[in-house]
């Protein structure tokens, strides 16, 4: 123990030298490194909480930089969760960090979260929001969770002693044509930073076991209005029975995981679309369409960005619908571009052979 | 009796106010949701919570005449 780093907290009644050592003794996992995270794993790490983990797919872009408090301009392009730690050890040695540069999903999210103690939702998504929700309810783990819109923020504590979960609040995720892509929606940099420190609040009186931890509540901030408030939920026995009974299952819904997606069924015959076959020369089927253009995924990837260059031509009026075999590399593409100057970008959903069909349907007599 | 809705996140744009007052036959909770989804089609398409006097208000909560807030879930982080 270093008695001096945390002399302020072992000189409150209510923390001490024992509270300090639960707090070194804790585990607490935060899901996404993005602006909650950033705020949240700050002084999770300065308050000496003995093990924090994180976990982050992405990699840090420079729209990220107004609000996600941990990165500078020399991260563009790196993993977030890798790069989190690296700041937040500069910040604490004496702690254990842990860095997973992975995607959280059903094939690791149980083994992930039973690791720890406490989990922190810094997820950006639904789909992320409740798989974590599930996990935790059945590992009956506390979720601390927050989540935002433009000048507004959501916090609570859910699964903490048997208490209400996201499900009792939300029973069902929200239709995908409901859900704006996060990276259309604006926010208040400072946002995230307050209401992940509420979050990182909420993980210590957890761990401290002090104060009125916000299970059972949902506090609502708009930062813009200084509106506060804090609403009792009640606790939905079936809903969290159901989910309990159940195997864990992704959420079929479009938002930031996604990234910018367009199915068949969505494109109009007035727009003006310029369409991008990514696959490698040697596959098919042969898909032919006014306005086409083949750059190989490969080309996209190569260093000299060849590939990337050849998007950039193409006029900015053009709505760029990128399509491969059976859409993973499409996403893959519209998620590098999201990083360029390269815009009006979508995914197309479905591959080449859905592709075809729909050409002999639409655009055949 | 008569509500004021206040409007919170992309309701607000998707209702284009802030808060409107409306009249209503219901006294619970349920029954205020079906209401509203039968009045307006923006209702039926949207996931939201109904809150009054601190407190979310489901099932057979009683209404009272006032303020209720309309909350959709946040997905940014």
């Amino acid at each position: 123990m270093i008695y001096q780093r945390y002399a302020r907290h072992i000189a409150l009644s209510e923390v001490g030298v024992k509270g300090q050592e639960k707090l070194a003794a804790a585990k607490v996992l935060v899901v996404g490194a993005g602006g909650l995270g950033c705020s949240a794993l700050q002084y999770l790490v300065s308050a000496g909480v003995g093990t924090v983990g994180i976990i982050d797919f992405d990699t840090v872009s420079l729209s990220n930089l107004q609000r996600q408090i941990l990165y500078t301009e020399d991260d563009i392009g790196k993993n977030k969760a890798l790069t989190a730690k690296e700041r937040l050890h500069a910040l604490n040695n004496s702690i254990t960090i842990i860095a997973q540069p992975v995607s959280l999903g059903l094939d690791n999210c149980l083994e992930i979260l039973s690791e720890y103690d406490i989990v922190v939702d810094g997820t950006d998504n639904f789909t992320t929001r409740y798989l974590i929700s599930d996990a935790c309810s059945k590992l009956k783990k506390p979720m601390v969770y927050a989540s935002l819109y433009k000048f507004e923020g959501q916090v609570s504590v859910f699964n903490y002693k048997d208490g209400p979960s996201y499900r009792c609040l939300f029973p069902e995720p929200p239709m995908s044509g409901e859900v704006p892509n996060c990276s259309e929606i604006g926010i208040l940099g400072v946002l995230p930073g307050q209401i992940g420190v509420l979050q990182a609040t909420e993980v210590l009186k957890i761990i401290l076991e002090i104060g009125d931890v916000l299970s059972g509540h949902l506090l609502y901030v708009n930062v813009l209005t200084n509106e506060s408030r804090t609403l009792h939920i009640s606790r939905n026995d079936e809903v969290i029975q159901y989910v309990r009974s159940k195997g864990l299952e992704l959420v079929d819904i479009q938002d930031c995981d996604l990234y910018h997606t367009v199915s068949l069924s969505e494109i109009q015959p007035f727009q003006q679309v310029c369409w991008i076959d990514i696959r490698e020369e040697d596959e098919g089927p042969q898909v032919e369409l006014p306005n086409l253009q083949r750059i190989p995924f490969s080309a996209i990837l190569s260093k000299n960005n060849l590939g990337l260059h050849k998007i950039h031509s193409i006029q900015e009026m053009y709505k760029k619908i990128i399509f491969c075999k059976s859409g993973g590399r499409a996403k893959k593409v519209v998620k590098l571009l999201n990083t360029t100057q390269i815009t009006n970008c979508f995914a197309l959903k479905e591959g080449a052979d859905a592709l075809l069909t729909w050409i002999k349907e639409n655009h055949e007599e | 009796m008569d509500l004021k809705l206040r409007y919170h996140g992309r309701l607000i744009e998707l209702f284009g106010k802030p808060e409107e007052i409306i009249s209503v036959r219901s006294e619970t909770a349920d029954s205020l949701r079906k209401e509203l989804e039968a009045m307006d089609v923006r209702f039926r398409e949207s996931v939201f919570l109904l809150a009054q006097h601190h407190k979310i208000i489901t099932r057979d909560d009683t209404l009272t005449a006032g303020d209720v807030d309309v909350f959709p879930p946040f997905s940014g982080g």
